[in-house]
């Protein structure tokens, strides 16, 4: 990869890849610190990646790196309270904000395999190799993961 | 494998996470139609797609970056150092050759003069006295000490030494020099003379080298050198009988049975031979003898130009070198 190919993945991956951290941590400065750390990475070590897998080297690196850090400090438990003018630039709609509320009762796991299924459209494939878990496990986790958002889906609609 | 009412929803959550083929997505959607109360049960897993949020990052500019400035050596002082290389090599490749050169640089007028002995050069005058001065810096420190020996001094020899703004060869010199004088012209006229070889192989000769009386004074040296020039033999007797003028080696070398022919006249004075000079030697070595039959002695040079006949020196542009050495022989017992 050279510096243009870096370069270019600054510009297609470097908001994917802070949604991806945004959402997974639910904290700005963590997500934006996540993101330069993988661009860091990526940087250091060009000239062994592959431009055509710039992308999932980031989310890669973004994703351990996520990990070890929620590991270590635990901070998922006392995160600061994502601002709503940060996690999204839009106006939600009410399904979207329930939506919202149903991703932050997954797991770690789960959120990032649905986020990166769904914000990224990584095949099963993809986010094994990014999450180091196998096809089966990713399948099995993400369908959990969507059975229990559809169900805290309906009960709010239930509700309301 | 197909679709039913106990595995729908697997393929429903496959459907949604775009992990089925077409076929199967085909299939998934006609057993919906099939059974409509199951299409509830998959929009409901529809709406747990998360869709992206118009999330950017505010930072790209301070993550892009330039390779020509993160080296750790940036290009410019890579190009400063190449040019100073450059210079550098090109400084010490300039000074070697010209090292090298002054080295192996010949004498030029000693090339010069192989040239023109080789092309057999009627016209030599101007190498010619190229090659006088040549030869006179060459034989200078040889012959430096030559005149003070005192010998021919002493034994009269007065026409070989020129004195300052004389003309060494003129009219009014002595029988040695009128000697030298009438043979020369004999070698510019080959019906005259024996010498096997042409008039237009000899270059210009002493005599006629001196009328422009250029050539910087010298003793002995400079008939030598007129002679080594010409290559031709001057056996010169002095009428007095003192002293002869004796050149051996200058016996033109192109005919073999010449080339031991020893060049040593008869002087005047007769009393026994002087030790023979062989004329074994390249054509590019001379010499030239003085026999003072009156103190019996023999004085002379021999010089040689070195490393290999002229033409190769052309050739293989090589460098030549004046080896002069000088002798006096006393005769008496």
């Amino acid at each position: 990869m050279t510096a243009e190919d870096y370069n270019d993945c600054v510009k297609q991956y470097a908001d994917g890849l802070y949604r991806f951290m945004l959402k997974s941590t639910r904290h700005v400065e963590d997500a934006r610190d996540l993101v330069q750390s993988a661009f860091e990475k990526l940087w250091e070590h060009r000239g062994d990646v592959n431009a055509l897998k710039g992308k999932s080297y980031l989310f890669t690196i973004a994703y351990h790196k996520m990990i070890d850090q929620n590991r270590k400090s635990r901070r998922m438990e006392f995160r600061e309270i994502l601002p709503e003018s940060a996690a999204e630039s839009r106006p939600a709609p009410h399904l979207r904000k329930v939506l919202e509320e149903a991703l932050d009762r997954l797991n770690e796991r789960q959120r990032s395999l649905v986020l990166l299924k769904d914000y990224e459209g990584y095949s099963y494939e993809e986010i094994g190799g990014i999450t180091g878990l196998n096809e089966s496990q990713v399948k099995v986790t993400l369908h959990r993961a969507r059975v229990q958002l559809k169900q805290y889906l309906v009960s709010v609609e239930n509700v309301l | 494998m197909t679709i039913n009412r106990n595995n729908y929803e697997e393929y429903f959550l496959l459907y949604i996470d775009r992990e089925l083929g077409d076929a199967e997505r085909q299939m998934v959607e006609d057993f919906v139609r099939r059974h409509p109360d199951l299409e509830k049960e998959l929009a409901a897993l529809r709406q747990t797609v998360v869709l992206p949020p118009d999330l950017v990052f505010e930072h790209k500019e301070a993550l892009l970056r330039d390779e020509k400035e993160r080296r750790l050596f940036p290009l410019y002082l890579w190009r400063i150092a190449a040019a100073l290389l450059i210079v550098l090599a090109g400084g010490w490749f300039l000074m070697m050759a010209g090292k090298t050169g002054k080295q192996d640089q010949p004498p030029a007028d000693s090339l010069k003069i192989a040239v023109k002995k080789d092309a057999k050069h009627v016209k030599p005058s101007t190498e010619l006295k190229t090659e006088n001065r040549e030869s006179s810096a060459s034989a200078k420190k040889t012959y430096a000490d030559f005149p003070r020996s005192g010998t021919l001094r002493k034994t009269g020899v007065p026409v070989i030494r020129q004195q300052p703004g004389s003309d060494l060869l003129s009219p009014d010199s002595n029988p040695v020099q009128q000697k030298l004088i009438a043979a020369k012209q004999n070698h510019r006229n080959p019906a005259e003379t024996t010498n096997p070889h042409p008039a237009g192989d000899f270059p210009q000769t002493a005599a006629t080298a001196n009328q422009d009386n250029r050539q910087p004074s010298m003793d002995l040296p400079e008939i030598a050198r007129n002679e080594m020039l010409s290559g031709t033999t001057i056996p010169q007797s002095d009428q007095t009988g003192k002293s002869e003028i004796l050149n051996p080696s200058t016996i033109n070398p192109p005919s073999p049975d010449s080339d031991e022919r020893s060049a040593f006249s008869k002087g005047s004075g007769g009393k026994g031979q002087p030790p023979s000079t062989i004329n074994d030697q390249p054509s590019t070595a001379q010499s030239i003898l003085v026999f003072d039959s009156k103190n019996k002695t023999v004085s002379g040079f021999f010089k040689k130009l070195l490393s290999g006949p002229p033409e190769d020196a052309v050739a293989d542009n090589h460098r030549k070198r004046v080896s002069v050495s000088v002798f006096q022989f006393n005769l008496k017992k």
